[in-house]
């Protein structure tokens, strides 16, 4: 029972990170690399506001996503005019750049022996100490950022991004700045990636820069590719399939040690068949360029 | 202002060529301008230049007495340059209504809005006057149609729509009766008369002559990157050089 | 200090070059975005390591299978993924996940054979010269001379053969690439081919010089694909010195500062080069791709 609510909370946060990525990815199309790196900054920016200026964890999110968005600022601003596979570089290189900052900048991340002891969230007397607790608290979370999305997707700006990804030239001959746009989205996908940073934080209270690397974010890019972007079905459905895939195989028994590994090769594999034959993924909208 | 649109001794060269040679034009405000001319002739490259997908080499744009020559081509359209290009571009997968509502360049567009505001009457404003101009153009039918599934003609009564509901000044329309059946040619003229009255200032490029000589007040003959002859139609028209060199016989 | 500084420099370096050389091979006549390069880069060292450490085979014959191995390898993802990808006209972000994808797939095979482990491939690490406090490894010797090898053979290839034009044309110029006369699936397979067997010789020559585990793709790969961005993706020599460029920084890098910091300098190399490739912070005219 206990396990069957860890996944759940697990489902939560990767449902939360997979919708942040649905935007640059599935509404503006740039594909980005970088999705871990603000994964990371949100987990780091909570615990260092909850543990060294004993801030409150509801009031240290907001703060993390402000962060995380005008961190994400540095990212775009100069990469946003690349084109193509030359975007996907550069949000690689800053993945990785940021991660060797993460990993290095012992005064203030204590580096590769990580963060321990991060407190649970509290408020109003209630702290999230149980596993029912906590789960109620990172559904209630992934809900919200469902319905954000969903207002976001359906309102004048979201109606923006998809003339942008349906015809970029278009969009600016209407007089769409498409590059503040682009920005915007990113920002808001950084945002919101913070969050489950934060939740994922206080969940497991200990964090170190291993848990935010290149092989993170793809992974969170192979949710989103594989369940689909370009609507609010796609990157759910992706969710549901990369957490239960793995549990599915160790129901049939399949050896921890091979797992990993066995995954990956699954994963690519359902890549591959769909860039070739379904490139809008399981339930998606978008076709990739 | 009676000049909307000046061009001062604009030269534009792509890979050494010289593609635009030194044009001058005034365009008045108001009055419908055709430009004509044998292919590669320069002309959508003109309209470019407007535009502003391509900058320059020599020589200013000045729109309502401004100088746009280093605008970015976003910014000229959000005051008022409106283009439909040769191949329409309207968005496909997006309905007819949702092609006229996102051209609306206000702070509705915020994302903060998006996610925590609340609906206001600011929406349902830009509903009404979007659902005008899909009625002005005859679409309003089919307004909840995804714009791919019209015809090609009826894709430019869209576009012409969605430059109105975007409220621009300056339409630049690059062939507007091509590939079309006759009765939509002359639906299409028949609209694009009816924006005089709304102050519109317009330039087309076309080949359709008969297109030409029915609805501009205003003709250039471009050849090889200059204007060749300028005039009312009647005096282009009549010209022999113009003739002779491009209406053939 | 500074003489080994640049001695190490120089045989990072001349890796890096002759990754970036496979890898400039396949892009510049298909203009792929060939991540999959560093799961061929892998394979090849491991198939390598079966048949030196494994099977005894000797150092030049396992060499030649692993290079054959490799080659036909590339052969494989050409025909398998990419070429059916080209015939839809998939887009380029399509093309590169498919890559990705295609590198993982890979390298999870190997490590599930294999183990991840680091595995020594010989005892040439410790095989070394030394000059005063300079010490020289012998497989860094080899690896320059490798390279120098390479660069000779690749730079004729390019540029006085048949073929070597076919590549510079196939994208650039379609009528001269027309007029040359040779298949355009021929040449693209041909480069696979060829590529794929030079990403054989460095990940030998690495795994030699420190052994393998199954992540030395990736960074062989991401080196590489840096060396050619920041050299020039037009033409060879471009890639060269864009590798040896990178080499050295990188070992300033761990010479003065720290090896820690070593893949962060190099990517924001990579990112101040992309940027200024792309017009720079500051844009004041430019033209509009396609319309």
């Amino acid at each position: 029972m206990n396990y069957l609510i860890h996944i759940l909370i697990m489902i939560s946060i990767y449902t939360i990170l997979s919708i942040s990525l649905n935007l640059p990815v599935g509404y503006t199309g740039l594909l980005s690399l970088a999705q871990a790196a603000f994964y990371g900054i949100g987990a780091y920016a909570v615990t260092l506001l909850m543990m060294q200026a004993g801030i409150n964890f509801f009031l240290a999110i907001v703060m993390a996503i402000i962060i995380s968005a005008a961190l994400s600022l540095l990212v775009s601003y100069p990469s946003i005019r690349l084109k193509g596979d030359y975007f996907i570089l550069a949000s690689l290189a800053f993945q990785i750049i940021i991660f060797t900052i993460l990993y290095n900048w012992m005064g203030m991340t204590n580096g590769p022996y990580g963060i321990p002891g991060i407190p649970r969230p509290e408020i109003f007397g209630i702290v999230f100490d149980s596993l029912p607790k906590f789960l109620a608290l990172s559904g209630v979370i992934a809900i919200a950022v469902i319905i954000i999305a969903k207002r976001l997707y359906s309102s004048s700006f979201g109606l923006v991004l998809k003339a942008i990804r349906e015809d970029e030239l278009s969009a600016i001959s209407i007089g769409k700045d498409v590059r503040k746009f682009k920005i915007m989205a990113f920002a808001i996908s950084s945002g919101l990636a913070a969050i489950a940073g934060a939740l994922y934080a206080v969940y497991v209270t200990y964090i170190d820069p291993t848990s935010f690397t290149l092989d993170e974010s793809i992974f969170i890019l192979s949710i989103v590719l594989i369940g689909g972007s370009g609507n609010l079905k796609g990157p759910i459905i992706g969710v549901l399939f990369m957490i239960l895939l793995p549990e599915g195989l160790r129901f049939l028994g399949m050896p921890d040690s091979i797992a990993a590994n066995a995954r990956q090769i699954i994963y690519a594999l359902i890549l591959i068949l769909l860039m070739r034959f379904r490139p809008q993924g399981l339930a998606g909208e978008y076709k990739l360029g | 202002m009676v000049d909307i649109l000046r061009l001062e001794n604009i030269s534009n060269s792509f890979d050494g060529l010289k593609v635009i040679d030194n044009l001058n034009m005034n365009v008045k405000a108001g009055k419908i301008s055709a430009i004509i001319g044998p292919n590669g002739a320069g002309k959508t490259t003109l309209f470019n230049l407007i535009c502003g997908y391509l900058y320059p080499d020599n020589g200013s744009i000045i729109y309502k007495d401004k100088d746009i020559s280093m605008l970015p081509p976003w910014e000229r359209a959000s005051i008022g340059i409106g283009r439909l290009f040769q191949d329409i571009r309207v968005f496909k997968k997006l309905t007819l209504l949702e092609n006229l509502l996102v051209t609306f360049n206000d702070s509705s567009d915020s994302p903060l809005k998006a996610m925590f505001g609340r609906r206001d009457k600011k929406e349902k404003e830009k509903i009404e006057s979007s659902l005008k101009w899909l009625d002005f153009v005859g679409l309003i039918d089919i307004k909840e149609n995804l714009a791919e599934n019209l015809s090609w003609g009826q894709q430019k009564l869209l576009s012409l729509a969605r430059l109105l509901c975007g409220n621009f000044d300056l339409l630049l329309i690059d062939e507007p009766v091509s590939g079309v059946s006759p009765s939509m040619a002359d639906s299409i003229l028949g609209k694009i008369k009816e924006l005089r009255s709304l102050n519109k200032t317009i330039i087309i490029v076309e080949h359709d002559m008969d297109a030409v000589k029915e609805i501009s007040d205003y003709v250039y003959f471009m050849d090889s990157g200059k204007f060749a002859a300028s005039g009312s139609p009647q005096e282009i028209f009549g010209n022999q050089k113009v003739i002779g060199s491009y209406l053939g016989v | 200090m500074l003489l080994q500084f640049l001695i190490n420099g120089i045989a990072s370096g001349a890796l890096i070059a002759i990754m970036a050389i496979g890898f400039w091979f396949i892009y510049r006549a298909t203009s792929l975005f060939h991540i999959a390069h560093g799961g061929v880069y892998t394979a090849a060292a491991y198939i390598f390591y079966s048949l030196y450490i494994s099977n005894g085979i000797s150092l030049s014959l396992a060499s030649l299978l692993s290079l054959t191995f490799s080659g036909i390898l590339g052969l494989i993802m050409y025909f398998v993924v990419y070429s059916p990808l080209e015939k839809k006209h998939a887009s380029e972000g399509i093309k590169f996940i498919s890559s990705l994808a295609i590198y993982i797939f890979i390298v999870n095979i190997i490590a599930l054979i294999y183990g991840n482990e680091t595995k020594m491939l010989s005892e040439w690490t410790s095989k070394s010269i030394s000059f005063g406090n300079i010490i020289i490894i012998k497989i860094q010797i080899y690896e320059f001379i490798s390279f120098l090898i390479l660069l000779m053979a690749s730079y004729l290839f390019v540029k006085r053969t048949k073929s070597g034009r076919a590549i510079r044309a196939i994208g650039d110029n379609p009528l001269l690439f027309k007029a040359i006369g040779l298949n355009e699936k021929w040449v693209k397979g041909m480069v696979f081919v060829i590529g794929s067997a030079i990403a054989g010789v460095a990940s030998i020559l690495a795994g030699l010089d420190v052994g393998i585990d199954p992540r030395i793709g990736m960074s062989a790969l991401l080196n590489a694909v840096v060396a050619v961005i920041v050299g020039g993706v037009k033409k060879i020599e471009g890639v060269v010195l864009g590798a040896f460029l990178i080499a050295i920084i990188q070992n300033l890098v761990i010479w003065q500062f720290s090896a820690r910091w070593e893949s962060a300098a190099t990517f924001l190399v990579l990112v101040i080069v992309l940027l200024y490739k792309s017009g720079g912070l500051l844009v004041v005219k430019r033209r509009i791709e396609e319309l």
